[in-house]
């Protein structure tokens, strides 16, 4: 099944990326490339993110619910974890953000 | 040397009375928390002679600081809530890198500020999980010691 599921995945990608390549040229190109790529990259990092951040609430509250001594430390290594997780998911926006409204590669901003 | 290091310890005995009045009862959070923001606000103090690289830094150091504190706020109350806790945490997730996405694209496109300086702010949140899992390394090292 996920086999199956990476083979379609893939399938999609190269249908959604062929017309892009070989119909547009030079700006408009890059332009149908990114706007694909930031969609896709948001999508699956707010996604993975999401997943990540309540796979991690779930553990830490199990966690607490087993032994409700250690629902102090638990807590502060649940904390660390969601704030690296989610400066993940600001770090893609940002990224993504650059890419839609700032492309460098079409006179947009550059890194100072 | 003694008097910075005085002055340190009142600035952050403030903050953390400051975040116990706002419901951080634990005390390991509100010392995480306290750190963030003692951090962010001292290297944006520190930074703040460097112009406009400085102000995206307190841009990017702000931004991260309210989504910790907000982090923080809710993970210690839901981790002792029996129901419910992950989805409301997901929604909220959702909803806080909504604004944050609202405040960055004012940032980078509107005010147009320099992207390495808010990355940098941004980062304020990974270098105080280091710097507190340091301090808890060493601490161990010593106990074991």
């Amino acid at each position: 099944m996920r086999k199956m599921l990476t083979i379609l995945s893939v399938a999609l990608a190269m249908v959604a990326f062929a017309s892009a390549a070989f119909a547009a040229e030079g700006a408009a190109a890059v332009i149908t490339a990114t706007s694909w790529a930031s969609a896709m990259g948001m999508a699956l990092a707010a996604a993975g993110c999401g997943i990540a951040q309540g796979m991690g609430l779930k553990a830490a509250c199990e966690g607490t619910a087993r032994n409700p001594e250690a629902g102090g430390k638990l807590t502060v290594t649940l904390i660390l974890g969601l704030a690296f997780i989610e400066s993940l998911a600001i770090y893609a926006l940002v990224v993504n953000l650059i890419l839609i409204f700032a492309n460098p590669w079409v006179g947009g901003v550059t890194l100072q | 040397m003694d008097r910075a290091a005085g002055m340190m310890g009142k600035v952050r005995h403030s903050v953390e009375s400051a975040l116990y009045r706002r419901g951080f009862r634990q005390p390991d959070v509100r010392r995480l928390v306290a750190l963030q923001i003692m951090l962010a606000a001292g290297l944006s103090l520190l930074f703040a002679f460097t112009g406009m690289w400085g102000a995206a830094f307190a841009a990017g150091a702000l931004i991260a600081t309210v989504n910790f504190y907000a982090l923080a706020r809710f993970a210690q109350m839901a981790i002792h809530v029996p129901q419910g806790a992950a989805g409301a945490q997901v929604m909220r997730f959702f909803i806080r890198l909504g604004l944050t996405g609202v405040v960055l694209y004012v940032l980078i496109i509107r005010l147009g500020v320099p992207l390495s300086g808010l990355l940098a702010g941004l980062t304020t949140v990974v270098v105080t999980a280091l710097a507190w899992g340091a301090v808890r390394y060493s601490g161990q090292k010593v106990k074991e010691a």
